[in-house]
């Protein structure tokens, strides 16, 4: 059976701790989620996903991150995987750059660090409703 | 039909031609000019020699081709030249036209004959035509102008020229044919006409043209009388009336000779403005059948006695004719005296002599169609509309037809410009509608010139030699607080210093050059308004310098940065001040509450205890609730003994339980026949209550009737209790999230005022370098504050959460599975380091296949669970647990209580992380304003600087710290600080955040040197010698004064050091050295 995967990709591990228990928490078993500390092992852990049949829905990035910034991350991402909805969550970011993903990789939405957990599932919700 | 090579009989010479064009106006053809270069030229094989154009130049520019001085060498060398001389020649030498044959003979010309005679024959050539072929129109043809025009431009009418040759070439041929002496003799034709080289061309007889014109130039130039020659008669019969064929009509009054009806079918046309429509008209004539008999048409207005070599040309057309008619009479005269009888025997004695010379296809002439010459391409309507455009001709309105072109209509005009014959520029249309384009565009140009000066934000001024204000823009006038510069002097806004500033610039700028500089000016209100002043000089049309323009660009408010940015920093310190002593606060609640999460861990497995302590109660009741039978645990729970209570059968359920909810319960349980499990507080022996759990169920007999109801009853006092007292701490706790999101929603706001701070102080350089620094900032505050509000809501939420399940849950579950269980615990939240990402999911992979291994069901859920509880290895001892009917249950509940201490983690993490940012701003932003050196500690101060560049350092530089142990030194650190700071900013930007970044501290000499090296790409050796001086920048305009590092030089030789540096590719060091002492 194909799983659906929210994956959310950010440099600091208590980011992606705290995020991973909270969306677990609210939407339980409905998906699995896989977390990663920069662009390149979001790339690997989304082609192991996508080779084991896995379905993933959702990415949540930041956008400072070492190597390859966010908007950059989801416009390759965009280019292989249309259909996965992108979200942004940062403690900041230059406009340029969201513009630049809204544009090139159809963002879904900016969250800004420190985000409440309404935010957070509204847009996880608006951005399944999408799909 | 092959395009014919004509030869060359009309030129332009281009030094005098002015191009004006008036040859074109004069040509019938207009297409053999080209009129689209600097000087018309000829088209030499469209060219019918009409000759038009030689009178109509006043430039001088057309000249012709003529033989006589060919004739003339060719007779010196003793060349045989027969002449023969056209009836034109009577008007030309009035008088004296035997005089000009006793000249030639005297020059050595062997014979001369009369065209006359030649035009005599002419005219039974056409009548044998006319009564042979009776052909529906004849066109003359002694005019060779209008036989080539027809063979170039009207191939249509070839077949209806009169198939008979001219006059000239009857004369010839008569020579050729009758005149054995002379047969062989070379032809000189004297003639007024140009249009005859076309007929020698064509034909191949006659040799030299020879021009009235060039005759008589000649006898001038060499002063020759004709009067001093003897009058010599011509070498052929005499001719009668055809003496007239030069004259318009001369042919007609030949003919009318032999047929005198034939003038009433005949037009006589002449003259280049009507006679070329007459022959576009023709075709259609002749087809409709209006044409007349005979065309009796000539190119020339005055006939050939006004050719265009002629020298009567200008003569009134009475005198020209005045001589033709008096030789036509004395030529009749002569025939007449012959004879002495009437006309007709006049007419008899011409027809004999012409008889013996005419016969019959002698005189026959071919024509060829030269129509491939006029290669032209007509436009389409389309291309046509194109070249109109070109014109800008849009409507029918602007089709004039001026003529001013030359070519009488617009249409022929567009034709010659599509031909590549002509351009645009020469249409007068045209031009004027250019003229009125650029009249607007120097107006337009005019008024944005106005607009920009009126709107600029800039002062624009100019002044005249003596400094008097000769033009303001309102811009400068609202700087300067004036509404009037009337009569006012730059110097009037000046103090002293400023005009003679004002005096030097304007001496140096009389050479002619732009200069820029700074100048105070003051406003009428009093106000001192800095400008960057660019001059530049203006002179007049003789050179001499007239005054000069200026542009003003306002910096008052770059000079009063300075004064503002001090006043920001104190700000910006109190503020940080604030905020670090609230986030110590914060960090010491949180701390607080982590203690109240530990006490309740420890509570739960009291809890637990309790849990399995518990005895139940059982009562068993009739249908309608009254008490039948009771076990010692129900007598146990409530105080009483077995016997004891026995006096209680018999009553109602209600009665022993008193609380309202069993009432309740009886009731609904009765109705709807089904279990219910409610709670209720229930009197003991001692008066007191304990809080028991009652599982009413009804026994229903086959019918469906109730005959028993059993009620089980379990003491839940002590979990009430601690239910009680768990709710409690979750509302404090609750309180406590409030409480520290509203702080962070004020450390958001504060965030939000440093950064509004920031934006008004961007100007500054060094508010530049605060700028990004506290971009940094937000970053590193915004990321533990995130962690932070999600932590404390899912530490919330699972509280909420398992207080309802866990009585439940852990009466559910067995004793040893309880073992299991608080296992599970331990192991979870046992110290361990912490994983990345990747590592954790190499240990889910593990997992997973272990559990696979052991048949667990949903491995990858387990593996999951098991991991995010840290829990990555020795799962052995857990296989039972998970293998266990309540599997699922009893981990999450262990995955949610060990989740709180995981949760507690992370905000501690978090709070540590933003404590010490806010302290490195802190001591990053203290500012001492006592003004006096104190002892302090090098490397903490750079240790500050490194911190909040954490976030830029973090990715990609590596620090290399090679620090010695250095005493505490005496020196202003805040300022040293900002020494530092620009220092590493500077080595950052240069290896754009990737790199090594290696920092020298060590003491030499009692010197305390401080070195930073990056490993960019170095500083190009052009501008090393300029980085330090104020004001040089290579960063973007906007992104940096340039007064970095000056004021990084400053504040070391206010310490009394020198700071230097060494660039080269891949290794930039700047080196403070400053004194210990």
């Amino acid at each position: 059976m194909s799983k659906n995967v929210i994956l959310c990709v950010d440099d600091e591990k208590i980011i992606l701790d705290s995020l991973k228990t909270q969306l677990k928490e609210k939407f339980g078993n409905d998906f699995s989620y896989e977390t990663a500390e920069n662009a390149n092992d979001a790339e690997e852990v989304l082609n192991e996903l996508t080779t084991e049949g896995c379905n993933v829905l959702i990415i949540v990035s930041d956008w400072l991150m070492p190597g390859i910034k966010g908007d950059e991350f989801l416009i390759n991402i965009h280019k292989k995987f249309p259909g996965i909805v992108k979200i942004m969550l940062t403690g900041q970011a230059k406009e340029e750059a969201i513009e630049r993903a809204v544009k090139e990789a159809n963002l879904h939405k900016c969250l800004h660090k420190p985000w409440t957990a309404d935010e957070l599932f509204e847009t996880i919700k608006s951005g399944i409703h999408k799909l | 039909m092959v395009n014919k090579e004509l030869i060359k009989i009309i030129d332009v010479d281009k030094e005098k031609c002015v191009n004006c064009h008036v040859c074109i106006n004069a040509c019938p053809v207009k297409y053999c000019n080209d009129g689209s270069g600097e000087s018309v030229t000829v088209n030499k094989n469209l060219c019918i020699a009409c000759g038009h154009c030689l009178s109509a130049c006043t430039h001088d520019a057309r000249y012709y081709f003529d033989d006589f001085d060919l004739f003339m060498s060719d007779l010196k060398k003793g060349e045989k030249i027969a002449l023969i001389v056209a009836p034109s020649v009577a008007a030309n030498f009035p008088g004296k036209f035997l005089q000009l044959n006793g000249w030639f003979k005297s020059i050595g010309v062997d014979v001369i004959f009369d065209v006359s005679f030649g035009a005599e024959l002419t005219v039974p050539s056409y009548i044998n035509h006319i009564k042979k072929n009776n052909p529906q129109t004849v066109i003359a043809q002694p005019c060779a102008a209008i036989v080539t025009y027809i063979e170039i431009f009207k191939p249509e009418l070839i077949s209806f020229l009169a198939p008979a040759d001219s006059p000239m070439l009857h004369t010839i041929k008569m020579i050729k044919t009758f005149y054995e002496a002379y047969k062989n003799h070379k032809i000189a034709v004297i003639s007024p006409c140009l249009a005859k080289k076309r007929e020698f061309e064509e034909t191949g007889l006659g040799e030299y043209n020879v021009s009235y014109k060039s005759i008589d130039k000649y006898l001038k130039n060499n002063n020759i009388s004709l009067n001093k020659f003897d009058k010599v008669d011509y070498d052929n019969p005499p001719a009668e009336r055809a003496v007239l064929f030069s004259s318009p009509g001369g042919l007609l009054q030949t003919a009318e000779r032999w047929i005198p009806e034939i003038r009433n079918k005949t037009r006589k046309i002449e003259g280049i403005h009507t006679i070329y429509d007459y022959l576009d008209n023709l075709p259609r004539m002749i087809l409709e059948r209006k044409s007349p008999l005979l065309v009796d048409c000539l190119n020339c207005e005055k006939g050939c006695n006004g050719g265009p070599l002629t020298l009567a040309k200008d003569k009134p057309v009475d005198e020209i004719e005045y001589y033709i008619s008096k030789r036509n009479e004395d030529m009749r005269q002569y025939y007449s005296n012959l004879s002495s009888k009437e006309n007709k025997e006049n007419v008899k004695l011409i027809e004999e002599e012409i008889n013996k010379y005419w016969k019959e296809g002698l005189y026959d002439r071919e024509y060829e169609n030269l129509s491939e010459n006029f290669n032209l391409d007509t436009p389409n309507p389309y291309e046509l509309q194109e070249i109109y455009r070109k014109m800008h001709k849009y409507t029918e309105a602007d089709i004039y037809n001026c003529s001013s072109c030359g070519y009488g209509r617009c249409d022929k005009m567009a034709f010659a410009i599509f031909n590549g014959l002509n351009r645009p520029e020469n249409c007068h249309f045209y031009l004027s509608s250019e003229g009125e384009i650029a009249h607007r565009e120097t107006e337009e140009s005019q008024k944005h010139l106005q607009n920009i000066l009126n709107t600029m934000i800039e002062g624009f001024l100019q002044i005249d030699n003596k400094v008097r204000l000769v033009d303001v823009n309102p811009a400068l006038k609202q700087l300067l607080k004036i509404d009037s510069f009337e009569g006012k002097t730059l110097y009037d806004f000046l103090n002293e210093d400023n005009k003679k500033i004002l005096s030097q610039q304007i001496a140096l700028r009389s050479q002619n050059k732009n200069s820029t500089y700074e100048l105070m000016l003051t406003a009428s209100d009093g106000n001192e308004v800095y400008c960057i002043v660019n001059a530049t000089p203006l002179f007049d049309k003789q050179g001499e310098k007239s005054g000069s323009f200026a542009i003003l660009t306002d910096i008052t408010d770059r000079r009063k940065a300075e004064i503002e940015l001090q006043n920001s920093r104190d700000e910006l310190e109190r503020r940080v001040i604030e905020r670090t002593q609230e986030l110590s606060e914060m960090v010491e609640e949180l701390k607080v509450s982590n203690d109240v999460i530990e006490t309740y861990n420890l509570e739960l497995e009291n809890l637990s205890i309790v849990a399995s302590k518990t005895y139940n109660g059982v009562l068993i009741m009739d249908h309608a609730g009254i008490l039948e039978w009771y076990n010692h645990g129900y007598t146990n729970m409530f105080g009483y003994s077995y016997d004891e209570y026995l006096i209680n059968k018999g009553k109602s359920f209600t009665t022993i339980l008193t609380d309202h909810s069993a009432s309740e319960a009886l009731v609904k349980c009765t109705s709807t026949k089904q279990t219910l499990i409610f709670e209720s507080p229930c009197p003991t022996k001692n008066r007191s209550f304990i809080w028991a759990q009652i599982t009413l169920t009804p026994i229903l007999d086959d019918a469906g009737d109730i005959t028993k109801l059993v009620a089980i009853c379990s003491d839940i006092s002590e979990l009430k209790a601690a239910e009680e007292e768990i709710h409690v701490q979750n509302e404090e706790i609750t309180a406590q999230r409030d409480s520290i999101e509203e702080r962070a929603r004020e450390l958001t706001e504060a965030l939000d005022q440093l950064q509004k701070s920031q934006e008004k102080l961007i100007e500054s350089e060094k508010m530049v370098a605060l700028g990004q620094l506290i971009s940094g900032v937000a970053h590193e505050i915004n990321t533990p504050l995130g962690a932070i509000r999600s932590s404390v809501g899912n530490i919330s939420n699972t509280l909420q959460q398992i207080l309802t399940k866990l009585p439940d849950f852990f009466r559910m579950i067995t004793e040893t599975e309880k073992n299991d269980f608080f296992m599970l615990l331990e192991k979870s939240i046992e110290n361990k380091p912490a994983l990345t990402s990747k590592e954790e999911r190499t240990h889910k992979r593990k997992l997973v296949h272990i559990l696979e291994e052991n048949n667990i069901s949903t491995p990858d859920e387990f593996a999951d669970t098991l991991v995010d509880m840290c829990i990555y290895e020795d799962i052995t001892p857990f296989f039972e647990l998970l293998k266990s009917k309540e599997s699922i249950q009893i981990l999450q509940m262990a995955y949610k209580l060990s989740g709180l201490l995981r949760s507690s983690q992370t905000i501690n993490t978090a709070a540590d992380r933003a404590s010490k940012i806010v302290f490195a701003l802190k001591n990053f932003a203290h500012y001492d304003n006592s003004g006096e050196m104190i002892k302090s500690d090098i490397i903490n101060g750079i240790e500050t600087i490194l911190t909040l560049y954490y976030n830029q350092l973090k990715h990609g530089v590596t620090v290399v710290r090679n620090y010695e142990e250095i005493p505490m030194i005496l020196c202003y650190p805040d300022e040293l600080n900002q020494v530092w700071t620009n220092l590493i900013h500077n080595a950052l930007q240069a290896m754009e955040n990737k790199g090594t970044l290696t920092i020298d501290v060590y003491i030499k000499n009692d010197n305390l040197i401080v070195s930073f090296t990056d490993s960019g790409k170095g500083i190009p050796p052009e501008i090393q010698n300029k980085i330090f001086n104020p004001f040089f920048t290579t960063k973007p305009q906007g992104e940096g004064s340039g007064l970095g590092l000056d004021i990084v030089r400053r504040i070391v030789e206010k310490h009394k050091g020198t700071i230097s540096f060494n660039s080269e590719p891949g290794k930039t060091t700047f080196t403070t050295i400053m004194s210990v002492n």
